[in-house]
């Protein structure tokens, strides 16, 4: 770390591994323990389903990449079209993927690791979440200066 | 205070894990927490030294990363038996697999 790239990169991998370790528990145990008490938790499941429909948007670009190229006749002016909406959707998923994922993943952890809603959690949660937005603004701000993002 | 003998474990040769259970529900819900955090302290340091004698030189992101992703894995198999780790642990296991996770790619990438 150092520069804006690999902060960037250390957290879209840091949400997605933390959504794929909660999917795989709740998957896992779905099917081997239904009855599991960790289950229960109802905070579990709509965590997943907002990451769910946080990654839907990748998937939605994907989907219709895919059936333009598989047209009978693929048109040009689709991909153009295409291209042109990617660019703008795709930063607007990551941003979304990123500002969700992290809420959720401190949602998740610090409620459930102190038993409910409390402001002490939010104080918390707001603080880790604080440093990452402070710590984002000073690299742009490091990368406009000197036109760096790499370490 | 008097704890339950073990007597009273049913269904123990055809479902050993009662027996886990018997044994954390006498210590408190204890004992069970107590295994995890051995487990994970044993592969920490164990794969930390492991690093220091093969390579000559110990990433300690990358042990506390490696030893907290099979600990979270001993969690939930051992959630898969009711009675035998308490949700929290399972919670508190999965913050530190994050926040490994997390330390392991914001850590300084010069070797």
């Amino acid at each position: 770390m150092g520069a804006l790239r690999p902060f960037v990169t250390g957290i879209v991998l840091t949400i997605l591994f933390g959504f794929f370790i909660f999917a795989f528990m709740t998957n896992f145990l779905g099917q081997n323990n239904p009855d599991a008490e960790i289950l229960k938790d109802s905070n579990v499941n709509k965590t997943i389903a907002s990451f769910d429909n946080s990654l839907k948007g990748f998937k939605n670009i994907s989907d219709d990449a895919h059936n333009l190229l598989q047209a009978d006749q693929p048109s040009p002016t689709s991909f153009l079209f295409l291209i042109f909406k990617s660019a703008f959707s795709i930063p607007v998923n990551f941003l979304s993927m990123v500002v969700f994922g992290t809420k959720g993943i401190l949602d998740l952890v610090f409620v459930n690791l102190f038993g409910g809603t409390d402001s002490n959690i939010a104080v918390l949660s707001t603080i880790v979440a604080s440093i990452l937005v402070v710590a984002g603004v000073l690299y742009i701000i490091k990368t406009v200066r000197t036109g760096e993002s790499e370490r | 205070m008097a704890y339950p003998d073990i007597s009273t474990v049913t269904n123990a040769s055809t479902d050993p894990t009662n027996l886990l259970v018997y044994a954390n529900t006498i210590t408190g819900g204890i004992f069970m927490p107590l295994v995890l955090g051995a487990f994970f302290v044993i592969l920490l340091l164990g794969s930390y030294f492991a690093q220091i004698r093969f390579t000559g030189r110990g990433r300690i992101d990358f042990s506390l990363a490696s030893s907290s992703y099979a600990t979270f894995g001993m969690a939930v198999l051992m959630s898969m038996k009711n009675g035998l780790l308490s949700p929290i642990y399972i919670w508190i296991v999965a913050a530190l697999a994050v926040a490994a996770t997390a330390y392991l790619f914001m850590s300084s990438q010069d070797q």
